[in-house]
């Protein structure tokens, strides 16, 4: 069939549509009136039943050839849940008004065909057809109806597109979400056994010659295995799975913990610690150590020379803790970014190794904690950054 | 009489490496790779300690330790878990302790003889 309009069959107003069109289609390939209605009246008719008694009806209009002769046709399809009464009025109706009347049906469904033929008189052939299709679609909407039904289905569309884009990007960020923990801990098997190797054999080289290469590979394995629990932070973060033991914890411990930890890891960096205040705080001990330690080796990493310093001071709801370096700062359009995820400003990816996860990750448990972390920061002036945790009594 | 601990771990690499790190601290490591290994020997050994890995080819440690919490003649002996996918013991995990992978020798040793002194 050469199809010249489709309409879907709802409700009452379809019926007045299908009319309408197939009324315009008769018309446009040169039927006289009288067939016209008697063509359009037979669709409306079956259009009716199949609104009544099926699902998902759906017009088809158009025109078949049968041996160099053409009709105008009707396909109407539709999707049955037991049988279809090929008896109902409307069609016994429709089958006096059209020659042709054909009911179909089977697993794909019911299709119901009306046949009218068209006289030679009418003069249609493949350009005429191609031109009543050009009409029709330059005429648009036959009704007000009709242009509402046309602009809902392009929503309709347009809604399912956008749905299925967020079903894949919601299903490609479970994927990224599952190989990032897949990966992580199939990074973390060997570095078990590397570090642990390195470990050993650092005890055995009892201060020998090798002990100093032992050792590199020894601090570079702990800072794979920082990387690795990053990646595994952040899926966790995005699975909604990052959670905390919190315990009430002496600020000042927790923070000369932090230091020694500080100094094992950045040995050959001053870092400063000036602690002036005796509160408590309610926090995961591990989770707020792995932000200190990021804002350290941040600070650690990005000044050449200069001291590192921590300072805490607290007031009755409220405690501050900020890491301070002399080192080269950073431009605000770098500090608006710094806490997005896998953020690295364009001027330190080649002079700077990292994956800028760090500072989305400690926000994040900041944030977790009631807190808020910011940075101040002058380019070639150093940085500021400041955690405010509530303190408990 | 020297201490000993069952080891379910998947990976021959780490099995060996927690083998001879406990040997080294005169403690007996009996080895297993799979929880069905373990399950078929269970009955036969009694050890001071379990150290149980949480992702095995053909289960989970968690899953084992619940075994082991509802036997009888286990109930009682302190259970460390270990994962290289987690950093901290899963919720609803009835054992002493976690380690997570990569560990510290000093701070795993420690964590193991904790329970077992």
């Amino acid at each position: 069939m050469k199809e010249l309009a489709t309409i879907t069959l709802e409700n009452e107003m379809d019926l007045t549509l299908a009319y309408k069109r197939s009324i315009r289609t008769a018309e446009l390939l040169g039927l006289t009136k009288s067939t016209q209605t008697a063509f359009a009246t037979a669709v409306s008719e079956v259009c009716r039943e199949v609104i009544d008694k099926a699902f998902d009806g759906l017009l088809h209009l158009g025109t078949t050839k049968i041996d160099n002769r053409y009709f105008i046709t009707a396909s109407i399809t539709a999707r049955v849940e037991d049988d279809f009464p090929r008896n109902a009025t409307g069609i016994e109706y429709a089958q006096k008004l059209v020659p042709v009347l054909d009911i179909l049906l089977g697993e794909s469904g019911l299709e119901i065909v009306l046949k009218l033929g068209i006289p030679h008189s009418a003069r249609v052939d493949q350009s005429k057809i191609a031109a009543v299709n050009k009409q029709m679609d330059e005429e648009g909407p036959i009704s007000a109806y009709e242009e509402v039904k046309i602009r809902n289905a392009a929503l309709f569309r347009q809604s399912q597109q956008q749905e299925l884009a967020l079903m894949n990007a919601t299903y490609l960020d479970q994927q990224k979400n599952e190989f990032l923990s897949v990966a992580s801990h199939e990074l973390n098997t060997p570095l078990t056994i590397l570090r642990a190797y390195a470990q050993i054999a650092l005890r055995e080289s009892k201060d020998g010659p090798l002990t100093k290469y032992l050792s590199k590979i020894e601090l570079q394995s702990i800072k794979l295995g920082q990387l690795i629990g990053q990646l595994l932070d952040i899926s966790k973060i995005e699975n909604g799975k990052l959670t905390y033991e919190k315990e009430v914890t002496s600020a000042s411990a927790f923070l000369g913990g932090c230091m020694e930890a500080g100094h094992l890891l950045f040995p050959t960096h001053e870092l400063i610690l000036d602690v002036d205040c005796a509160c408590n705080l309610l926090i995961d001990p591990i989770r707020l150590e792995q932000v200190i330690n990021n804002l350290l080796s941040n600070a650690v990493k990005y000044s050449e020379s200069g001291p590192v310093r921590i300072t805490a001071r607290a007031d009755q709801r409220f405690l501050t803790i900020s890491v301070i370096d002399e080192g080269m700062g950073m431009s605000e359009d770098t500090q608006s970014h710094i806490f997005d995820k896998f953020f690295r400003a364009t001027q330190i990816t080649k002079s700077h190794s990292g994956l800028g996860m760090g500072l989305y990750i400690a926000a994040r448990i900041i944030s977790d904690h009631g807190g808020t972390i910011q940075v101040e920061s002058v380019l070639g002036g150093g940085t500021t950054m400041s955690v405010v945790l509530p303190v408990v009594n | 009489m020297k201490k000993q601990v069952v080891v379910v771990e998947d990976n021959r690499s780490i099995r060996e490496l927690i083998e001879y790190i406990l040997e080294d601290h005169k403690i007996e490591v009996i080895s297993f790779g799979t929880a069905s290994n373990f399950r078929t020997s269970m009955n036969e050994v009694a050890p001071d300690l379990y150290l149980l890995d949480v992702m095995l080819p053909d289960g989970n440690g968690i899953d084992l330790c619940k075994e082991l919490r509802a036997e009888r003649a286990t109930r009682e002996t302190p259970i460390i878990v270990m994962s290289a996918h987690s950093d901290q013991l899963p919720t609803g995990c009835d054992a002493q302790d976690f380690i997570a992978k990569p560990f510290d020798i000093d701070n795993f040793v420690t964590r193991i003889e904790q329970q077992i002194n």
